[in-house]
């Protein structure tokens, strides 16, 4: 990420970081970026100890590092700050589970009907909640069979999609249906085999199993890299991942920069082609009046919000930017006991939103803002890729 | 590579490159602005010193510049008062007061004028804010002006309301979000205004409040409530950035923030793209005119000293324009880095948003 080479000194104390951040806003004890990250990490740096338990409280949504104006990589002090951070041992536990989604999609999808059926019960949740600091408050999403898919033969572009664990675990229909969408539009795109991305391990303050997740998906799409064939990615946190995660995790890694030139986010790349004209073009009409939610990883990929401009391309779809701030859910944290709170009230300004637009649909890329937006507020949210495949076949999702 | 294309395409979204933005896309045009952070707001008080109006008059369209400016904030629902012929004397934290030409209307609300009895109010816990040393000096300088002003301080709590410690961000991001708050902090004001007419806050209002909310709030506590600027984060400062912001984004301006322009692609003197470097291959947009209103990209982008010609496209060593469709929010004569105030940043953000606008009206003529 290009705001890591930026020096401390950089920091000219300006508070702009501050306004920026979507906690600082939205609780009390928050003391915001500008002192949890450049002030403490001058102390840090000297050894001191300024352990301090509001370091979990970021989100990671990197909202401080892109208000900057000095490009201080605000959100990467924060980060490593809070690796170091000591937990209570149920916290440690539970954290350490929601730092690998993979494995634990591994182990609750092998028997769906009995997962999805014990995590809906009001016990098993209040138990999960006391043993485990996971808040009653939420529903899990449900886990399914993961599905052996293949690309669907097309004569014209190759391309490597890499699901990450939501898709895998929770929506192999949705990956099916993105694999639909890229044949609509001439692209054969195999399934690629790596886990997940590492994106929740730093979030829950693992950086060592963040960094071997790193080497592990880097591994599993080196091939693809080198045969020059696009990484494409539905999952705005895995995007982010893949773009500037590694580098960071990887300091140094040539290998993490050349992945990072060949990753597209699939709005990104479907937007491109349309611009080369590309991009399949024989649309139902439809009638929906959408109302669109950027998720955090897709404004930290900095390629503007490419599925605003797909959608609006559709006919009889009318799209607007909410243009509302984060969410608040952060992947696992919003799930999190005593952070629950505080997520509710960082999405809160982007419900009053949805609430004032009263849109039919509201489209968001990320699962976890989807599950966040449903809990906050009544409206239904989708992915824009299911809009756009309900425009070439037709059905309804 | 994806190119994004605009009629025009602003770098910087500092004063001069949201006035830019704003003057091109009032005329209907596709605008994108790139920036990297947020520009200077968070110093500013919003206004524009006497000093700087003085030294701006002798530019033929200053006038004409401020009037789009003032309608502009006006309409985004962050008016400011002030014309050219009266200054205003605004008081500062130091305890002095500022001649000011133009400035918020709430920061404007507290001026040295005939008001017979001001209450200085603190916020407790809030430092950097002195009630009882701005009253006393405020009081001398009245005094000195032989105004009849009598100045008082008083402190109240809005932190016990709040369940947090006070900082003028914390208070101010309160006020947008939550109407019990509001209502709670105009409840506190009004018990202690006392007989006074009117009451000095530091500027704490809100963010995202506009003029006919700060107006309702100031009916509530029952008399003029002013506001004086504090140390960063300034609100009156954001709260003009996001008023503008919230105006271009409501006329289908896209912000792309984070990442700075790393090179503008030049061909056969055209400036056909501007490369943006975001993670991975980065991200290209494209104008049919562009704008640089930020000094750091102009020198990281035009190496070597900046001039400009008379339609405010900036020169090569050898006096021809790097490109056609190329302009540059800078004064001419003034070193980039010299735009000090709000109004030169007005004046040149407009200047060059008119001559590219000229520009594109020679260029369908032609």
């Amino acid at each position: 990420m290009p705001h890591a080479n930026f020096d401390l000194d950089n920091c000219l104390k300006c508070s702009v970081c501050n306004t920026a951040c979507p906690v600082y806003a939205a609780h009390p004890d928050y003391p915001g970026p500008k002192h949890l990250g450049p002030e403490l990490e001058r102390m840090r740096m000297e050894g001191l100890n300024t352990s301090v338990d509001a370091v979990e409280y970021c989100l990671g949504c990197h909202r401080c590092d892109l208000a900057c104006p000095h490009q201080v990589g605000v959100s990467e002090m924060i980060a490593r700050a809070k690796a170091t951070q000591r937990k209570p041992a149920q916290r440690a536990l539970r954290d350490w589970w929601f730092a690998r989604p993979g494995l634990l999609g591994e182990l609750l999808s092998i028997l769906p009907p009995v997962t999805n059926f014990f995590l809906q019960l009001a016990p098993v949740r209040l138990l999960m909640e006391r043993l485990m600091r996971i808040t009653a408050r939420r529903s899990f999403p449900a886990y399914a069979h993961p599905r052996r898919l293949s690309g669907i033969e097309r004569a014209g572009e190759r391309a490597l999609f890499f699901p990450g664990c939501f898709l895998t675990y929770n929506r192999p229909d949705l990956l099916e249906k993105i694999l639909i969408l890229l044949a609509a539009n001439g692209v054969t795109a195999e399934v690629a085999s790596s886990g997940c991305c590492g994106v929740p391990a730093a979030a829950n303050s693992n950086l060592a199993e963040a960094r071997h997740r790193a080497q592990a998906t880097m591994k599993s799409l080196h091939s693809a890299v080198q045969a020059g064939i696009p990484v494409l990615t539905s999952c705005a946190s895995c995007g982010h991942q893949l773009k500037s995660g590694f580098g960071g995790l990887l300091a140094g890694s040539a290998a993490a920069s050349e992945l990072a030139a060949h990753t597209w986010d699939l709005g990104e790349f479907l937007a491109e082609r349309a611009q080369q004209g590309l991009l399949n073009t024989n649309f139902f009409t439809l009638d929906h009046r959408v109302a669109y939610h950027a998720p955090c990883h897709l404004n930290s990929q900095g390629i503007g919000r490419p599925w605003l401009e797909l959608l609006a391309r559709i006919p009889g779809v009318t799209v607007t930017d909410l243009n509302a701030g984060c969410c608040g859910m952060s992947g696992t944290y919003g799930f999190k006991q005593e952070k629950y709170n505080v997520s509710m009230a960082v999405g809160a300004p982007l419900f009053t939103r949805i609430g004032e637009l009263k849109p039919q649909l509201v489209a968001t890329e990320c699962a976890t803002c989807q599950m966040q937006i449903e809990h906050g507020t009544n409206a239904r949210a989708v992915t824009p890729m299911e809009i756009l495949l309900e425009a070439y076949d037709g059905r309804p999702f | 590579m994806r190119t994004d294309l605009y009629d025009v395409v602003v770098v910087g979204a500092g004063m001069a490159g949201l006035t830019a933005a704003s003057y091109a896309a009032e005329q209907g045009q596709r605008v994108a602005v790139a920036s990297i952070g947020a520009g200077a707001f968070v110093l500013g008080s919003g206004g524009v010193e006497e000093r700087e109006t003085l030294a701006l008059q002798r530019e033929p369209d200053f006038t004409y510049a401020m009037d789009f400016f003032l309608t502009l904030a006006e309409a985004a629902g962050t008016a400011l008062a002030g014309d050219l012929q009266h200054t205003m004397l605004l008081p500062t934290l130091l305890g002095n007061f500022l001649p000011v030409q133009f400035a918020p209307l709430s920061v404007a609300h507290a001026a040295l004028n005939q008001t017979r009895k001001t209450r200085v109010v603190g916020l407790h816990g809030l430092t950097g804010f002195d009630a009882r040393f701005l009253a006393e000096r405020f009081r001398s300088e009245a005094a000195q002006h032989h105004l009849p002003t009598e100045y008082e301080a008083i402190t109240i709590d809005p932190g016990s309301a709040l369940g947090m410690p006070v900082s003028t961000l914390r208070v101010a991001q309160a006020f947008d979000r939550d109407a019990a708050f509001r209502t709670h902090l105009a409840d506190v004001l009004r018990a202690v205004k006392g007989d006074a007419d009117r009451l000095l806050l530091p500027a704490v209002l809100g963010i995202e409040s506009s003029d006919t909310q700060r107006t309702v709030f100031e009916e509530q506590v029952g008399c003029t409530v002013g506001e004086l600027p504090t140390l960063p984060p300034s609100i009156p400062g954001l709260r003009l950035a996001h008023s503008l912001q919230q105006r271009l984004r409501s006329r289908g301006v896209v912000f792309l923030d984070g990442y700075p322009v790393e090179r503008l692609q030049l061909e056969r003197g055209l400036c056909t793209g501007l490369h943006i470097a975001s993670p991975g291959r980065g991200f290209r947009v494209a104008g049919e005119c562009v704008v640089l209103a930020s000094s750091s990209a102009l020198h990281r982008l035009l190496e070597g000293p900046v001039n400009l010609d008379l339609h405010h496209r900036p020169l090569h060593p050898n006096g021809s324009p790097h490109a056609t469709n190329l302009f540059a929010a800078c004064l001419p004569g003034s070193h980039p880095s010299e735009l000090r105030g709000l109004a030169s940043r007005i004046v040149a953000g407009h200047r060059a948003a008119l001559a590219a606008w000229a520009e594109r009206g020679a260029c369908a003529a032609r």
